[in-house]
């Protein structure tokens, strides 16, 4: 994973992570809210049939206390009577009255005739309720509600019912009727399946509000890529130009000084020797002073080599380490410009690699290059120093700094730049902090770059 | 021209056409006897065991030792021969570096043969010889004060030899040299880093990052 595509997750994963978890938050919330007022609205509904139940039983019983409070304990024609009222009540399909005795056997059913006369105390529904001796137990206590299955009649399927139950204790009677609650289950599931659509309608709104939200992160971070890495195709062109132009300038200048100045003294030198040899031949008594000519011009030519060599390279670098090569440059540099520079730095040579040695060289070069444009000092002092973490060269003058130079900036930026890479090729650093009162530039080499094992670089 | 005495000259130049040249130039002086002319600094120490030479004339660009390095073990194995260097480096700090390591003479050479013999001579007597270029530089930026004075490739290898604790016993032996020669390497080394003990000498190697991890 580069850079980029952390910087990328690091954006778009919290987003991603606070919208999931603002959704789980708002729809668990939801969730207990809805869950809440269905079960109100269960119990509600409950209680409305409980009600219901209570005034049908009470119809029931009214309409059968005439007879029940003028008869005896055993009145079986009063109980005939009963019987059949209670067997006409109706009130829609599945609205109807039983009757049983404290025993469990069957005295009214007008739904399941063949229930009539049996005993069914030990009766069970599905899930075990002793359904008939349930009823009576309310029964004898007064009236109560008891909740069992029992077949529907307009279906014909087992259905959960809620029934209450009066006592005729004269009689030793249990009456009663119920209400199926399918009805009411159906609609809580109906809520339930609300609850869960709305649910559903939730996530997809989320996810309409996050998949173009991160899709415009992506988008944005990519155009954002897009643009840098055209800003830097583009630097990275303007820098490869320089370079070359660069390159060819060097490459005219020394052309030019090959041509100009060391060819045209050997052709000189050549003049005179093929001079000489005609003045030999003919024995001409001067002869030996135009070969001496000759000689001289050769000399010029082997001079201009040599300052030309030591342009592109300083040889001094290799033989003699850091600090003369350091101290030829400062010298020159004091002679040429006026300015007063002090050389500090260790007493020994050949420390560190002969590459980062040329890195120094030039960073020192640069720099006082930039010196003698810009500065305007009189003094500079170049500290090499070597220390535990590595190598450091300390270069600082008392000029006017650079700040304050905006039309230069984006030149000497470059010479900066090209410093600071020198460095960092290396591990190192360079560092430059710039006032009106001068300038320091500090160029840092890592441990790495000292050579190792130099106790005896002369083999014996 | 000609003296009575002759003087035995070794000549070490890589180059084969100026080892050559500067050969024919000796050669035409009577007086002057070339006892060798190699082409490494390792051949000229081997041949020099055998000749003898009054005057070894030794460029500065070699492969494997330099001509710099050569001048020390040239003064630590025949300390009797002279050092003549014979450069295509007109640099002050060439020329320095050269006389600290202790070379008796320095020419370019593209002087005009007669002052190579000049120079010949001169160092020959147990003076000192600078080509008039040569002189030139050194004189022309004076007397510039170098705050330190660098250690020679030798004295830098024995301190490091020293500060791992060796004993100038044991240093002679790695670097195959006396331990007379040793021991001026240790008090040379102590008078120009200002420092005169031993346990001062391990501690400015330590505090310059020079003690190697091992």
């Amino acid at each position: 994973m580069n850079l980029r595509q952390k910087i990328l997750a690091l954006s778009v994963l919290p987003l991603v992570l606070a919208i999931l978890a603002i959704t789980a938050l708002v729809t668990f919330q939801s969730t207990q809210l809805a869950r809440a007022s269905i079960a109100t609205f269960e119990r509600n509904l409950l209680r409305a049939k409980e009600n219901e139940l209570l005034n049908l039983t009470n119809m029931a019983v009214s309409a059968i206390a005439d007879i029940y409070q003028a008869a005896d304990a055993d009145d079986e024609a009063a109980k005939a009577q009963v019987q059949a009222i209670l067997s006409e009540l109706d009130y829609g399909p599945d609205g109807y009255f039983f009757a049983y005795d404290y025993d469990g056997v069957n005295i009214v059913h007008p739904r399941q005739a063949f229930r009539h006369g049996q005993n069914w105390i030990n009766m069970t529904d599905p899930d075990g309720n002793r359904v008939i001796y349930n009823l009576i137990e309310r029964a004898k206590e007064g009236g109560g509600l008891h909740q069992y299955k029992w077949e529907k009649p307009s279906t014909g399927e087992i259905a959960d019912k809620l029934s209450w139950a009066v006592g005729l204790d004269k009689w030793r009677w249990m009456l009663g009727t119920g209400v199926y609650l399918d009805d009411v289950f159906a609609q809580t599931a109906a809520a339930e399946d609300d609850l869960r659509s709305h649910i559903n309608t939730t996530f997809v709104i989320v996810a309409a509000i996050t998949v173009p939200i991160v899709f415009a992160v992506f988008l944005a971070s990519f155009l954002i890529t897009l643009h840098e890495r055209r800003l830097a195709d583009s630097k990275l062109k303007e820098l490869t130009q320089r370079v070359v132009d660069t390159q060819e300038e060097e490459r005219a200048r020394i052309a030019r000084e090959l041509h100009d100045g060391i060819s045209q003294t050997m052709v000189g030198a050549r003049y005179m020797l093929d001079l000489a040899a005609t003045k030999v031949r003919s024995g001409a008594a001067d002869a030996a002073d135009v070969i001496e000519r000759g000689a001289r011009g050769l000399n010029d030519a082997i001079k201009e080599v040599r300052r030309i060599s030591h342009d592109l390279r300083p040889g001094m670098l290799d033989d003699l380490g850091l600090t003369a090569a350091l101290e030829a440059l400062t010298g020159s540099f004091a002679e040429r410009t006026g300015i007063t520079v002090e050389l500090k730095s260790v007493a020994f040579k050949n420390l560190i690699l002969p590459e980062a040695r040329t890195a120094l060289y030039r960073v020192a070069q640069e720099a006082l290059t930039n010196i003698e444009r810009h500065a305007n000092a009189t003094r500079v002092s170049v500290i090499i120093t070597s220390a535990g973490n590595g190598p450091q060269m300390l270069i600082e003058d008392d000029g006017q700094g650079f700040a304050h130079l905006p039309a230069t900036r984006s030149r000497s930026g470059l010479g900066l730049r090209n410093m600071q890479e020198r460095m960092e090729h290396f591990g190192g650093s360079l560092e430059v902090s710039t006032t009106a009162k001068g300038t320091v530039l500090k160029a840092h080499l890592p441990k790495s770059t000292y050579l190792t094992k130099k106790s005896d670089p002369v083999p014996a | 021209m000609s003296a009575p005495v002759s003087i035995k000259v070794l000549i070490c130049d890589d180059h084969p056409l100026v080892l050559e040249g500067i050969r024919a130039v000796v050669e035409t002086f009577d007086h002057i006897r070339v006892v060798g002319a190699v082409r490494s600094a390792h051949a000229a120490l081997e041949l020099a065991a055998r000749e003898n030479p009054d005057v070894v004339l030794m460029d500065i660009n070699l492969p494997e030792i330099s001509g710099l390095d050569a001048i020390e073990l040239f003064r630590e194995r025949l300390p009797r021969a002279r050092l003549l260097m014979l450069s295509m480096h007109d640099s002050r700090e060439y020329i320095s570096t050269a006389v600290l390591y202790g070379a008796a003479g320095y020419i370019l050479k593209d002087v005009p043969p007669a002052e190579i013999i000049s120079a010949i001579e001169a160092v020959a007597a147990n003076g000192t010889y600078f080509s008039s270029g040569v002189a030139e530089a050194i004189l022309e930026k004076g007397q510039k004060q170098s705050t330190v004075v660098p250690l020679t490739t030798r004295e830098q290898a024995v301190l490091l030899l020293l500060a791992q604790g060796r004993s100038n016993k044991d240093v002679a032996g790695e670097l195959d040299i006396s331990v007379r020669t040793v021991e001026t390497h240790r008090k040379n080394i102590k008078k120009k880093l200002g420092i005169s003990t031993t346990a001062g000498l391990t501690r400015y190697v330590i505090d310059h990052g020079l003690m190697a991890d091992d």
